[in-house]
């Protein structure tokens, strides 16, 4: 019977030190992401009431300065951009939103090519790991083939999915250290500092993809929307000098069945900033499709102003 | 499905528990069932070639038995002829038809045979050449025929060793199967503790080493020669780690239902001469070819030239065994001339005297390390000008500036100070455990603080554990 001891023994110091070292190293975690921590809050555990939502990626999330909007459109503005998502996730998040949050009677999608990426799932899941109460995070990470079950029920499991990144960022806010890339939350994330190349030479082309499938994301947003009476606006946020219209062959096309389609189809009112002057002043530029500080409050006036003719 | 995968884990809970709570004389059905699942689960059209060589290697051992002597060597050639045809179908044919094809382009010739498009059935070399080892067994008249067709099946397909060996022999595994099984509670540890010790070197070093590697082999062009050094180190880490941690988990895996399988490797890196090297590496491919192509082609009973020569065509047929590509043989043909020049050595000088002395010794372990981590380049290399290309980098690109250390090249690379850091403490383990452990645990000797041992490797699993689901490298062969 002692190796049955022993192998018993060998389990019950893993799950205790496990356990140990997990609870650590996601303090360490949340401690050093505090911008993502403060986010997920809001989002999934807060039950705030919102009149105005962004959805979308970092071009939203970056580029969409929510005070500003708040103290132009006078109504409470919250931006649900998330970096580096695709339609699933946007979507999703959406979701789990509307789960502990009153309905908000506006939303505006900033649209751009992520939303029609049909193979993106979570950019980076680890934080979904802490609000697995949501039932919404909860289904939709087991779609993308999370072990859901262990990852709420024995929450040292959810170290599998960090990478050595994920580990060095534990190890730094254990020390104290805070994520330095940006200077802080303030309900947007601001780009201080050029964070990309500015691609000049468009030597290959790629497509983003327009069949029916790449919009079925746009496509749930849009029924979610009209089944719970909420007002959806479409925007297309700054580029640097129509970066998306030279790096990609499809996108022209894609914006004109955007217009015939959501505008003139189902009476989406759609606002182009695209094609201001600031699209074509590098200063106002993080890389080529985010903004910078600068370029976002110049972006957040102009949005808050021209948003209030159409929300209701 | 992967030895590293969840899916692995209940699958090997499930067969575990449920092969000590049938009667045995289920067991073997119960095996050979969870062996084709097992198999099935990477792709299960595959099975069906499995199938038939099965088939055909179990009549030929019998009637091999059975027939006259004059008909035996005929029965023989035929179930070779079976194996060997199916592999070269399945993993040469491409490669002899390409070949021909630009010689035939080269000197001006306008034919071409078209090329397949087939996937490598998973483990083929492997299980070809256990299944060829019966029928020549049972010919030399080493092992009896088996006339249980499902446990001759189950010799071909034993789960833990049917995708990448051990490669075994007859006369070592067919009569476990018939042989009733105890639960042992000391195998059952033993079995795992190996199989965590093999997990630990699969996903903490060798698919950490991997994410750089990969990079580096991608393109080797765009970076200077101290990393190209250290992917070449980190390769030749990353393959031992990645096939002797799959070694370890498939003795572990058959250990804890009480089978034992073959050593395949014993600590080759700290092997002090290139002929000590082969003598640890792969053990069960290289006695193979000891066994059924070196000594049928004359062994050390021919003259000194005969004797060179036979080295060299097992060296060779070893590198095309891995592969049908041009970079296997040229891996098998260095380590060929680093054998025969070994050889030589040996032969005329007698290691100039030193052979004891420790200086030496240290100075030709270093050697051996160069050599090997040398023409491992070859054996990573995608093709033939992917590996000159890295090796032309290596020398050419000394004047780049260092990027080791740029933080930089870690985002571009995703292997920061973090990666090296665990790699580099996650090597030292595996070197102090190679050193002080594993001659112990190896023999079943339980060690007094092995309990602290598991825990610790197991904790280091879970935290510092590359999760991605990678293949082992040996599953392409």
């Amino acid at each position: 019977m002692k190796y049955i001891y022993r192998i018993f023994a060998v389990l019950v110091i893993f799950v205790f030190f496990s356990s140990m070292l997990y609870l650590l190293l996601n303090n360490g975690l949340k401690n050093y992401s505090f911008n993502t921590t403060s986010k997920f809050y809001e989002m999934f555990v807060d039950d705030e009431a919102y009149d105005v939502l962004y959805l979308g990626t970092s071009r939203t999330f970056q580029n969409i300065d929510v005070q500003i909007c708040d103290s132009i459109t006078g109504r409470k503005n919250y931006n649900l951009g998330m970096g580096g998502a695709g339609g699933f996730e946007i979507l999703s998040v959406f979701k789990a939103f509307l789960q502990v949050h009153p309905t908000p009677k506006n939303v505006v999608l900033n649209f751009d090519r992520n939303i029609l990426d049909t193979l993106r799932g979570f950019h980076n899941p680890i934080p979904y790991f802490n609000h697995l109460n949501n039932d919404e995070v909860n289904k939709t990470l087991k779609e993308k083939g999370y072990p859901v079950w262990f990852y709420k029920n024995v929450p040292f499991t959810r170290v599998v999915e960090f990478n050595d990144d994920t580990r060095n960022n534990c190890i730094r806010g254990l020390l104290g250290k805070k994520d330095s890339h940006n200077k802080g939350y303030h309900g947007f994330l601001p780009n201080y500092e050029k964070i990309g190349k500015f691609d000049t030479v468009y030597k290959t082309k790629t497509m983003i993809g327009h069949s029916k499938g790449n919009f079925r994301y746009v496509d749930s947003i849009v029924e979610i929307c009209q089944k719970q009476g909420i007002n959806l606006i479409f925007v297309v946020s700054p580029v640097y000098k129509k970066h998306f219209s030279k790096r990609y062959l499809d996108y022209d096309l894609i914006m004109g069945k955007v217009k015939t389609e959501y505008n003139q189809g189902k009476g989406i009112p759609i606002l182009f900033f695209d094609t201001l002057p600031l699209n074509f002043n590098k200063s106002y530029f993080a890389d080529n499709i985010h903004l910078n500080r600068i370029g976002t409050t110049q972006f957040s006036i102009v949005l808050s102003q021209k948003i209030m003719e159409v929300l209701k | 499905m992967l030895f590293n995968s969840i899916d692995f884990l209940l699958f090997f809970l499930v067969v575990t528990t449920a092969y000590f709570a049938l009667p045995h004389k289920f067991r073997w059905l119960l095996l050979l069932i969870s062996s084709c699942y097992f198999y099935a689960a990477f792709v299960p059209i595959y099975i069906l070639i499995l199938f038939v060589t099965i088939v055909i290697d179990y009549y030929a051992g019998i009637f091999i038995e059975k027939a006259p002597a004059h008909y035996k060597k005929r029965i023989l050639l035929i179930s070779i002829l079976a194996n060997v045809g199916i592999l070269m179908f399945f993993k040469y044919y491409n490669f002899f038809i390409d070949n021909i094809n630009s010689a035939s382009s080269y000197f001006g010739a306008n034919f071409s045979f078209p090329l397949l498009s087939i996937i490598l059935p998973i483990g083929l070399s492997f299980h070809t050449f256990q299944a060829m080892s019966y029928t020549i067994e049972v010919y030399r008249g080493n092992q009896k025929a088996e006339k249980h067709f499902g446990i001759y099946a189950l010799y071909v397909m034993f789960y833990p060793q049917l995708v990448a060996g051990p490669i075994e022999r007859p006369q070592n595994v067919l009569h476990q199967f018939h042989e009733k099984k105890r639960f042992d509670a000391e195998k059952l540890w033993v079995g795992l503790r190996l199989m965590l010790w093999g997990l630990f070197k699969k996903v903490v070093i060798a698919d950490r080493l991997s994410l750089l590697v990969d990079r580096l082999f991608e393109n080797p062009g765009e970076y200077n020669s101290p990393l190209l050094i250290v992917g070449a180190v980190f390769f030749a880490i990353q393959i031992y780690c990645d096939f002797s941690g799959y070694s370890d988990m498939a003795i572990g895996a058959a250990k804890t239902m009480g089978f034992e399988l073959m050593t395949n490797f014993n600590r080759p890196y700290f092997a002090s001469n290139i002929k000590a090297f082969w003598d640890r590496w792969h053990i069960s491919l290289s006695t193979w070819f000891r066994d059924y192509v070196y000594i049928p082609l004359g062994g050390n009973r021919v003259n000194e030239y005969r004797l060179y020569l036979n080295f060299f065509i097992v060296f060779i047929l070893s590198g095309f065994w891995h592969g049908a590509n041009w970079t296997f043989i040229v891996w098998g043909s260095l380590h060929a001339i680093y054998v025969l020049l070994n050889m030589f050595i040996v032969k005329r000088f007698d290691w100039f005297g030193l052979k004891d002395n420790m200086m030496f010794k240290f100075a030709g372990w270093i050697f051996t390390f160069c050599l090997v981590v040398f023409a491992w380049i070859f054996f990573r290399a995608s093709s033939m000008d992917n590996a000159m290309e890295y090796i032309s980098s290596l020398f050419a690109n000394i004047y780049m500036p260092l990027q080791l250390k740029l933080p930089q090249v870690a985002d571009e690379l995703g292997f920061g100070y973090m990666s090296y850091g665990i790699s580099v403490f996650s090597i030292l383990i595996l070197v102090l455990v190679e050193l002080k452990v594993q001659p112990r645990f190896e023999n079943n000797f339980v060690l007094k603080k092995d309990v602290v041992f598991s825990s610790v490797i197991l904790l280091l699993v879970m935290f510092f554990g590359v999760f991605q689901k990678s293949s082992f490298i040996y599953f392409q062969f």
